[in-house]
């Protein structure tokens, strides 16, 4: 017993000392030859911009929308004869909606890339996970989806153009109170944005005067709400708020809602009103009303960037977050122009604080100390009748802004 | 019981004699692993250059304590248990929240109680009630065998995943704990990833010094005794029962220890890592590796960590595949072990 | 938990509803698990694969109908699938024919016929699934060639009763005509009905389901059991088939739930002012049906006993002269079918995703261990009384702590009654 096992760390010394000699050596030999100076001028390489989007898991309908939006921008932009002459190339990695993948993809994104600005996340879970590993390193994280309120607090280095739930809880609780709702059922998947959802938009609720007769919250892979949804109704609310994270489950929710026999009112987010959601709830979603925010039909540069994006993928969902994630890529060109070096994180970082930008989701619009934007606001919307919903509606009719108390 | 020599002491004596391609070209499977494996690791290292490499290493040393610990109940006592995920959990929770800074917490969602201990004071606390969790479930567990056993190992692992997503007064559930502490030994933090990769290989020493003389001492021959035949042992007049729980409380810790390691280093867990599949994952390596063999583990778990890098390479296969990729390559070959070598590559006990 | 269903006797009703329409699926499941355990006695974790594939097998048929799936339909797939169904046919080709023939015709020729069989019934199978948008279309002459055959061999056993004096000759003549004018007729009818094509998907995915099964025990299992020591070889090996089929399931489909098209019924039905939909009655109907089916399978046919001797003593079975290969290969198909049919229905009840196999496997694994292993009585109760239990237990918890419900109540059953609420006879 003892020999053979004193004969295999032997075994594995032996092989490990040729291999750190070797890793030794190899580290320095390497340069020589592709870095060897040649008289002709080479092309400028290109910024390499990190994303971090949610391709695969609960986020994947926005993540997606996202990551394509981008690319798009970053096509016109390098079409156009990129930055001062240099492609902008985005080095894409799959955050899937989790704090833990996003640590994962940021690590790979600032190891082996080599980044130093990110854009991303689609998801305020991911976002948290990522954000103080950024904030430590000194690298810019710049989101355009991610909403939680706790994301201001983050640091120095996080911004997004996605509006704080702190606004839309604000909006929400409003117009909950306006249309009569006195006593509130919430459902809300685990995950940091779907909580802070309903955390803002409950704690409005009561500040006028509302109660929250039943609060559920559910993992994000069940299938079955039906349980939970029994309990909730059991408390006889005047309405439902669903918060999720994913579109299926919230299409889901709201189909399940109905097939109990819950025909009150429904309440929501963007996440249940997206193309997905709609089409797994079917009839079942008409009547929903969701607040969120929505692109200006008045605003040219929305509609061109939804004109282009229908053409190049054949589909249009979200179409605030879609133009907020394409927005984010004409800021951050805006500032590479300025810096000139896509390794200045802290450059990068002071001319985001000092931008003022107009673009696809709102004119005017900036950051402030806290890298959270400023100047744009929210919708209220209702969906339609299946009939109804066309790809250009996207199922649903504006119905106006949110009331002030 | 079956195969004669290790695989390290074959490849010695191969080199040794004259004719060593001889006897590589006629297929020494054990040799083989060892080698592809290990060609591959060093391959990798130099690759990928030290930053990834030192990653991988970290992941490596936390996947390799856990299999060696749980080839000790596995492989060398016989009781196939697809819980170990629990305990692996439990340390990690433990450390989490106990090291959890209160200054970030308080800014959350859901507050939960902060208590801002160092990494080394949390550790123990962790181990010692993933023991106690130990003794609670082995009491109980201990009645079972064979498929019975499987299956409520099952049904621990599921049940501790279930805790931590539902206790959220404090684990924050589906939120997962942030910021968790690295650890510091007077001055000397493990701040750095170089230096958590040390601290990580100690770890794994230090587990596997500790296996080594469990299954080499008289201790190790009874559990052994108990796998190949349970009730001659107890003719023979051990406390059979003793033994077992004995053996599963100090595996549940060593996975305590990797757990509380894992939170440590990655700085976020939430319940994702410590699901059902996981377990099963963990369960492929140490039968992969071999039964009763802890370099067959560590083996193991570097096959594993390695077979998800190499595979990223592979023109055809989209990056967000890979991971499913590992788990079909697991599959099949967990098949073609049972039907050709039921005792995993290095193993020296067939299930 | 009496005063509490007094207090609110609405939330009641509609947990029993609740317990009942999950209930029926877990009896379903555990009808099928029970069947193989109490045969082979060891764990086939196939059969939680088995429940995914049935549930996906629909999916990957009707994409066209689904949200969110349009291009999962891949020749790859396709063709393993038909390459599975081939090889399952060749082989029962040879167990039915081979020996009977022998006499009669050279091996060769034997060979040649039944390869090239079973080599077109893979084609047909392959081009089924490649063309799922016809399926009503493609699928009718094989409907339409079963349904003149039970037709005929009905017409036959008939004739036979009442006039028992006819000869032979007409006998054939008469079910032949018979038997192909109906099968004609039911070929002709589904091929004009494209609505059929969600229900043909379902006996599909639940066939494909059941010969995976038998291709598993017949080039895995069977060489297993000869040789292993314990049942753990074959459980740690079809532990791998999981594992690789629930991954391969997540790269073809993504891993994110699915819904499956809308069936019938999925407008909710108030009684005693709950609400329980169309489909979840159906689902409870399949339940009791795929019991008293199986029931009527064990207790009554010959076929049934053979099981009930191999799951007794499979030596003894083998001494008196019993195929146990062939009986046990069927006894797998029907528990993969089983399992094929609680996933899809589960799965149109609420929605699929790949590790849903996994956690139905369990389920179904907890519920016979409840009602008792290897009793089909036992398997209906544990499967109802599980589903109530998990709903009821919520009373007062979170709904999250559902699985932990059910697998203590695990763990109490097998350290207090480990031989089930009704033991095996």
């Amino acid at each position: 017993m003892t020999v053979r096992y004193i004969q295999r760390v032997a075994l594995v010394c032996l092989l490990l000392i040729p291999a750190l000699v070797v890793a030794a050596c190899a580290d320095e030999p390497t340069p020589t030859p592709t870095a060897a100076p040649t008289a002709t001028p080479t092309p400028l390489p290109p910024f390499k911009i990190g994303v971090m989007e949610s391709l695969t898991g609960p986020g994947e309908t926005y993540g997606t929308v996202s990551n394509q939006a981008k690319q798009m921008a970053v096509d016109e932009i390098n079409a156009a004869g990129g930055i001062n002459g240099r492609m902008i190339e985005l080095i894409v990695e799959d955050s899937k909606c989790s704090a833990q993948d996003a640590i994962t993809a940021y690590r790979k994104l600032t190891d082996v890339d080599g980044v130093k600005i990110i854009l991303g996340t689609s998801c305020s879970g991911a976002m948290l996970g990522a954000a103080p590993l950024a904030e430590d390193d000194g690298i810019v994280l710049f989101s355009g989806l991610a909403t939680n309120p706790d994301i201001a607090e983050a640091g120095d280095y996080i911004f997004r153009t996605a509006m704080s739930d702190a606004q839309l809880g604000i909006d929400t609780g409003n117009v909950l109170w306006a249309d009569g709702i006195r006593t509130l059922a919430t459902i809300t998947e685990a995950t940091d944005y779907a909580e802070g959802v309903r955390r803002s938009s409950v704690a409005q609720f009561e500040k006028l005067g509302g109660e929250v007769v039943g609060a559920e919250r559910y993992p994000s892979d069940i299938v079955d709400f039906r349980s939970q949804l029994t309990k909730l109704f059991n408390a006889n609310p005047d309405a439902l708020h669903i918060a999720a994270q994913a579109e299926f489950s919230g299409g889901t929710i709201i189909k399940q809602a109905r097939e109990l026999g819950f025909d009150g009112p429904i309440y929501s987010e963007v996440v249940p009103i997206g193309a997905t959601a709609l089409e797994v709830a079917g009839e079942a979603a008409t009547g929903v009303k969701a607040i969120t925010a929505d692109l200006d039909p008045a605003n040219q540069k929305a509609q061109e960037v939804l004109r282009n994006f229908r053409e190049t993928y054949d589909y249009v969902t979200l179409p605030w977050y879609l133009g907020s994630a394409y927005d984010d890529v004409y800021i951050t060109a805006e500032c590479l122009k300025q810096t000139g070096d896509d390794q200045d994180a802290d450059g990068f970082r002071d001319c985001l604080y000092e931008i003022t930008w107009s673009g696809a989701i709102g004119n005017n619009f900036s950051f402030d100390d806290k890298g959270e934007v400023v100047g744009l606001s929210n919708v209220v919307v209702e969906v339609l009748p299946v009939a109804e919903r066309t790809e250009d509606n996207q199922g649903y009719k504006v119905l106006g802004g949110a009331p002030t108390q | 019981m079956s195969t004669d020599s290790g695989g390290g002491g074959s490849l010695i004596r191969a080199a040794r004699e004259p004719g060593v391609f001889m006897r590589l070209a006629r297929g020494n499977l054990e040799l083989w692993a060892n080698l592809v494996v290990i060609t591959w690791a060093v391959v990798f290292a130099i690759w990928q250059g030290s930053g990834f490499a030192i990653t991988l290493g970290t992941v490596f040393a936390i996947w390799a304590i856990l299999a060696v610990s749980l080839n000790l109940v596995v492989g060398f006592t016989g009781l196939l248990s697809v819980g170990h995920i629990g305990f692996f959990g439990i340390g990690a929770y433990t450390v989490a929240i106990l090291t959890s800074n209160a200054q970030y917490e308080q800014l959350r969602t859901e507050a939960i109680p902060t208590f801002g201990w160092p990494f080394f004071a949390a550790l123990p606390v962790g181990i010692v009630l993933a023991g106690l969790t130990a003794i609670a479930v082995g009491v109980v567990f201990n009645r079972f065998r064979d498929d019975i056993f499987v299956l409520v190992s099952f049904g621990f692992a599921v049940i501790c995943f279930n805790v931590f997503l539902n206790s959220r007064a404090l684990t924050r559930g589906a939120f997962g704990i942030h910021e968790i502490a690295k650890p510091e030994i007077g001055s000397v933090a493990f701040g750095s990833e170089v230096a958590f990769l040390i601290l990580a290989l100690v770890f794994l020493a230090v587990v596997v010094l500790i296996s080594w003389l469990i299954v080499s001492s008289s201790f190790g021959r009874v559990l052994t005794a108990i796998r190949e035949d349970e009730r001659a042992t107890e003719v023979f007049g051990y406390q059979v029962t003793h033994f077992k729980l004995t053996v599963w409380v100090i595996s549940a810790m060593m996975a305590a220890a990797a757990g509380g390691l894992f939170a440590s280093w990655t700085t976020f867990i939430d319940p994702n890592s410590f699901i059902l599949l996981e377990s099963i994952l963990l369960v492929s390596i140490v039968i992969l590796g071999g039964l009763a063999t802890i370099w067959g583990s560590i083996l193991g778990a570097m096959a594993f960590v390695l077979l998800e890098e190499g595979m990223r390479f592979l023109p055809f296969l989209p990056d967000e595949y890979v991971g499913q990729a590992r788990q079909v390559i697991l599959g099949v070959l967990l098949v073609l072990l049972m039907l050709f070598r039921p005792q995993g590559l290095l193993g020296r006990y067939k299930l | 938990m009496v005063w509490k269903i007094t207090e609110s006797p609405d939330q009641a009703v509609q947990f029993a509803f609740n317990g009942l329409s999950v209930g029926a699926v877990y009896a379903l499941l555990a009808l099928g698990f029970t069947l193989v355990y109490s045969t082979v006695w060891f764990f086939d974790l196939y059969y939680g694969a088995a429940a995914a594939m049935g549930a996906y097998g629909v999916f990957y048929l009707r994409t066209s109908e689904t949200v969110g799936g349009s291009h999962v339909n891949n020749p790859y797939v396709s063709a393993i699938f038909a390459l599975v169904v081939a090889g399952v046919i060749a082989w029962v080709l040879y167990e039915a024919f081979f020996i009977r023939l022998q006499s009669r015709f050279t091996h060769k020729s034997l060979y040649i016929a039944g390869g090239m069989l079973a080599g077109a019934t893979g084609i047909y199978t392959g081009f089924v699934l490649t063309n799922p948008d016809h399926l009503h279309l493609l699928l009718s002459p094989a409907v339409g060639a079963v349904a003149a055959v039970v037709a005929g061999w009905v017409v036959n056993r008939v004739i036979r009763r009442l006039f028992s004096n006819t000869g032979r000759t007409t006998l054939l003549t008469t079910s032949v005509i018979v038997g192909s004018l109906f099968g004609a007729c039911c070929g002709l009818l589904l091929a004009g009905a494209p609505e059929s094509r969600l229900y043909l998907s379902w006996a599909m995915s639940c066939l494909v389901a059941g010969a995976v099964g038998v291709a598993l025990y017949r080039s895995l299992y069977v060489y297993m059991r000869k040789r292993a020591r314990s049942p753990l070889i074959m459980l740690v090996a079809s532990l791998g088939v999981l594992l690789a089929i629930t991954a391969a399931t997540a790269i073809v489909f993504e891993s994110a739930p699915r819904p499956l098209p809308r069936a019938f019924g999925s407008e909710p039905w108030t009684i005693w002012g709950s609400n329980i939909k169309g489909f979840n009655i159906f689902t409870i109907g399949v339940a009791i049906a795929g019991f008293l089916g199986l029931l009527f399978l064990l207790k009554r046919t010959s076929l049934g006993r053979t099981i009930r001797a191999i799951g007794d003593d499979e030596e003894v079975a083998k001494v008196v002269g019993i195929n146990t290969t062939v009986v046990i290969a069927i006894v797998f198909f029907i528990g993969a079918v089983f399992a094929a049919a609680a996933g899809l229905l589960s799965g149109h009840d609420t929605a699929i995703q790949p590790r849903m196999g996994l956690l139905l496997m369990l389920k179904g694994w907890i519920a016979s261990v409840v009602g008792g292993m290897g009793n089909l009585y036992g398997a209906v109760v544990g499967g109802f009384a599980l589903g109530m239990v998990e709903q009821f237990g919520i009373w007062d918890l979170a709904g999250e702590w559902k699985d932990v419900i059910s697998f203590v109540i695990l763990i109490l059953f097998l350290s207090f009654w480990p031989r089930g609420l009704l033991p095996r006879g």
